[in-house]
């Protein structure tokens, strides 16, 4: 049995936030030897006018910033890489969720993951799962025909969805591949003219396909089943890759199958930008450079102003609405002085947009601390200080545009607007815009506080803290499990690998049992049965207890979601115990029976009914014990087991009722006989009996008879 | 009174110890069977608390080991488990075990088990 101790000796836990704090730390660093650049380059600029400058020192002084550049660059890659985590876990959730989607809409589906070693970094991680299976189950659901479709339409009854990832020199490229229907853009745009979020006449490019399929409310699907279709999905998808700076496009034929990628940018999590430093009012607000497409400087007459539209600036043949940062900031107005009007021009994807601003600085490289926890500024992704100590906001463009869009940034309004607005003209549509104004507002009223109940131990401090590690615990499990799973979907009944699945699921019962989550416990403790039944041959590790083993990890994983969002609430897993009993080998003794014989006569086997008529030639005196006992917090069948062993002590027990033995799954109650030989002197005997009993064992009646 | 604490997962032992040292028990602790009876050899205990799977060596086995050695024939051993089915109690008992204790662990009911299990039943005469 491969020993996974040893795997985790060469590795050690660390907080992560003192990771990220690292990282900030190293950000630090770089911005610091940044501006010891500045410093050099200012030095050398005041010896080429010919300043009293002492050219050694100038010298120095760049070898010095040269030196520190090198140095903190490798300090904040290095950070970066222990960051860095695999696909791995991503990837194993991923097989269970395809496998478990294949399941519930009965299709043949193939899954392959292709390059799950790619490192990406921790923070982004966790935010590409969501993403990531919604895509699975589009692929699943919508994309992979049913068998029949299929090979009607000379495809192998199989479907095949592959999920591929690789880093380039800049970005994470995730695919999700199928050799399905294909997106079907007719039906799509009959859904969208439907809605009235496209004029009737309008021309679907693919491009403006997928937009439309990131919509709020649109989705292709006949029917809304358990797994998709619902209409929402893509347009979250669309938004958190967007969240993490990145795209997602995709690639459809009819027929042929689709693929969708999602490139997310290998270091979103870092925390330095190289930014545009702009001032707009009394706000200093670096754009990251990416951004950035223009600094430009205007006559003032150049600005003109359309009726209805507001200002506007022509930018390389293209009029592009002004905005004003302040007003969209705090409603201030960025006042314009002098001829010249300094305009930025960013973009985000396809879209540009112009502000007017105050003054330009020069660009350079800052930290971008975040926000700190629940508080979210709309526009900006956080704050920066700048040199000299003052303080700046980093400007969340992508954000930005979609405040001065009025709906999300993803779509492009310029193609979907003008269908809109031409729908409009024909009076036979809704306003595109004002709609997405709606799912806005409706977005923002029904976000709901998170329902947050606390451990239910939180009358002790240290308990609330005790189920927290516990919880803690429960995560760093997850990737140990997921390997369990994948090698046993790949290897069924492999030995080693249910031992492993077994005991992470016995740590895993008693952790929930720890939290204070008992019917959690009981949901695992029937998975946990099933792979030890399966370990120890009593059953086959069959598909059907793969699935028990698949939901169990989904439920566990559920229930740590739900706790570490806050919500500790003890749901059990009905249908899971349900189908782990249901694979359970029937006991072999009928408890309700043994039950049932609780104070019958005690039957003594052959081979104690030898002993007793040996017993009888000795005149060792025989005695039958009657006991009735509370067994408190252990099972009443153990506490009869310990009186049995206890009671040995005194002599040789030739039988009970029930029959211990018997007594397959533990069931009984708190009361049994037994015969004991003994040469103890009778009063003796009961009141030792009596006194260990009833002190310790939590007796209510001892009674003992002289046993003809 | 000194107690061994056999767990392979840290925070149980933690609760255990816990439990004990408030019981007034002096503790020392292994992370399977090959380390308790590590333990075990190094410095005499009173009592021995085990949980039963571990990697390693596990409950089982370390029962048997213990109930080999004559001079640790009568140390108490109790076991600490989730498990209760019924072939795990037979199992634990018949190998020498002296008292089962359910996790997550009662301390009123530790206390009450080391009240037993080192009580003898009375002398005969």
């Amino acid at each position: 049995m491969p020993d996974s101790r040893s795997a985790h000796a060469e590795t050690m836990l660390v907080k992560s936030e003192h990771l990220d704090r690292l990282l900030l730390l190293a950000g630090e660093v770089i911005v610091a030897s940044s501006n010891q650049e500045q410093t050099y380059r200012s030095l050398q600029s005041l010896l080429e006018k010919g300043a009293a400058v002492d050219r050694d020192t100038v010298d120095s002084a760049k070898d010095l910033s040269a030196t520190t550049a090198i140095i903190s660059s490798d300090l904040h890659r290095l950070v970066q890489a222990i960051r860095t985590v695999s696909l791995k876990d991503v990837s194993f959730r991923a097989r269970r969720l395809v496998r478990d989607i294949a399941r519930k809409t009965g299709k043949q589906v193939a899954f392959e993951v292709i390059g799950e070693d790619t490192p990406v970094d921790k923070s982004i991680i966790e935010r590409l799962y969501d993403p990531i299976a919604h895509q699975l189950r589009n692929a699943v659901d919508h994309g992979i025909e049913d068998a029949l479709t299929r090979e009607r339409a000379g495809k192998p009854p199989e479907g095949r969805v592959t999920l591929r990832a690789y880093n380039t020199e800049r970005d994470t490229f995730i695919e999700i591949e199928d050799d399905g229907a294909g997106v079907d853009f007719e039906a799509l745009r009959q859904k969208a003219i439907e809605m009235g979020r496209l004029a009737p006449d309008a021309v679907l490019t693919e491009e403006d396909g997928l937009r439309l399929m990131c919509a709020p409310g649109i989705s292709t699907s006949n029917a809304v089943s358990q797994t998709s279709g619902r209409g929402v999905g893509m347009d979250v998808v669309f938004s958190s890759i967007s969240e993490l700076g990145g795209t997602v496009s995709c690639k459809t034929e009819r027929g042929r199958g689709s693929t969708f990628t999602l490139q997310v940018p290998l270091v979103s999590a870092v925390n330095i930008v190289d930014a545009l430093v702009v001032r707009a009012g009394k706000y200093l607000l670096a754009f990251p450079l990416n951004n950035v497409v223009a600094s430009i400087s205007v006559a003032r007459e150049d600005v003109k102003t359309t009726f209805g539209r507001g200002r506007s600036v022509d930018y390389l043949g293209r009029l592009l609405t002004l905005h004003d940062l302040g007003q969209i900031l705090d409603g201030s107005v960025t006042s314009i002085e002098g001829d010249n009007v300094p305009i930025l021009i960013v973009e985000h994807k396809t879209t540009r947009i112009a502000f007017v601003v105050s003054e330009f600085f020069s660009p350079q490289k800052l930290v971008i601390i975040p926000f700190e926890g629940s508080v979210q500024v709309e526009g900006l992704a956080g704050s920066t200080v700048l040199g000299g100590k003052q303080l700046g906001f980093i400007a969340d463009v992508p954000m930005l545009l979609a405040l001065v869009d009025g709906h999300r940034s993803l779509a492009d309004r310029e193609s979907l607007e003008s269908a809109g607005q031409s729908a409009q003209a024909e009076g036979t549509s809704v306003d595109w815009s004002s709609a997405m104004d709606e799912e806005e507002g409706d977005a923002e009223s029904v976000r709901p506080e998170t329902a947050s109940t606390p451990p239910p131990t939180t009358d002790l401090e240290e308990n609330a803290e005790s189920a927290r590690e516990f919880l803690a615990e429960l995560e760093k499990m997850a990737p140990d499990l997921n390997e369990a799973v994948f090698v046993l979907e790949s290897n069924p009944g492999d030995p080693a690998q249910l031992n492993i699945a077994f005991r992470l699921f016995h740590t895993i019962k008693g952790n929930f049992i720890m939290m204070g989550l008992p019917k959690a416990g009981e949901t695992v403790h029937a998975v946990e049965s099933v792979l030890d039944n399966a370990r120890s041959g009593q059953i086959a590790f069959t598909p059907e207890a793969m699935d028990v083993l698949m939901d169990g990890v989904s439920y566990v994983e559920d229930l740590v979601r739900r706790a570490k969002a806050g919500d500790w609430e003890d749901r059990p897993g009905a249908e899971l115990i349900e189908h782990a009993g249901a694979l359970m080998p029937k006991p072999s003794g009928d408890g309700r029976a043994a039950q049932d014989a609780a104070v019958s006569d005690i039957v003594l086997s052959h081979e104690a009914a030898y002993r007793a008529n040996m017993h009888r030639k000795r005149q060792t005196p025989l005695y039958q014990c009657y006991i009735e006992f509370n067994a408190g917090l252990q099972p009443p069948f153990l506490v009869a087991c310990l009186i049995y062993k206890r009671l040995c002590e005194a002599g040789d027990i030739l039988g009970t009722s029930p029959p211990l033995q018997d007594v397959e799954d533990g069931v009984m109650e708190g009361q049994f006989k037994l015969l004991l030989a003994s040469d103890w002197e009778p009063d003796r005997l009961e009141a030792a009996v009596t006194a260990l009993l009833t002190r310790h064992y939590g007796a209510q009646a001892v009674n003992i008879t002289r046993f003809k | 009174m000194r107690a061994l604490v056999v767990d392979d997962y840290d925070n149980m032992r933690a609760r255990l110890k816990a439990a004990l040292e408030q019981l007034g028990v002096e503790t020392v602790e292994a992370a399977n069977g090959y380390e308790a009876l590590d333990q075990l050899r190094a410095a005499p205990v009173d009592l021995v608390f085990t949980d039963i799977v571990m990697p390693e060596m596990d409950g089982f086995e370390l029962c048997e080991e213990i109930r080999h050695q004559p001079e640790w024939n009568s140390l108490p051993i109790v076991v600490v488990s989730t498990h209760y089915d019924t072939k795990y109690i037979v199992r634990a008992l018949r190998l020498g075990a002296d008292d089962y204790v359910p996790k997550p662990i009662d301390k009123d009911l530790v206390e009450r088990v080391i009240a037993r299990v080192t009580t003898p039943l009375a002398t005969r005469t």
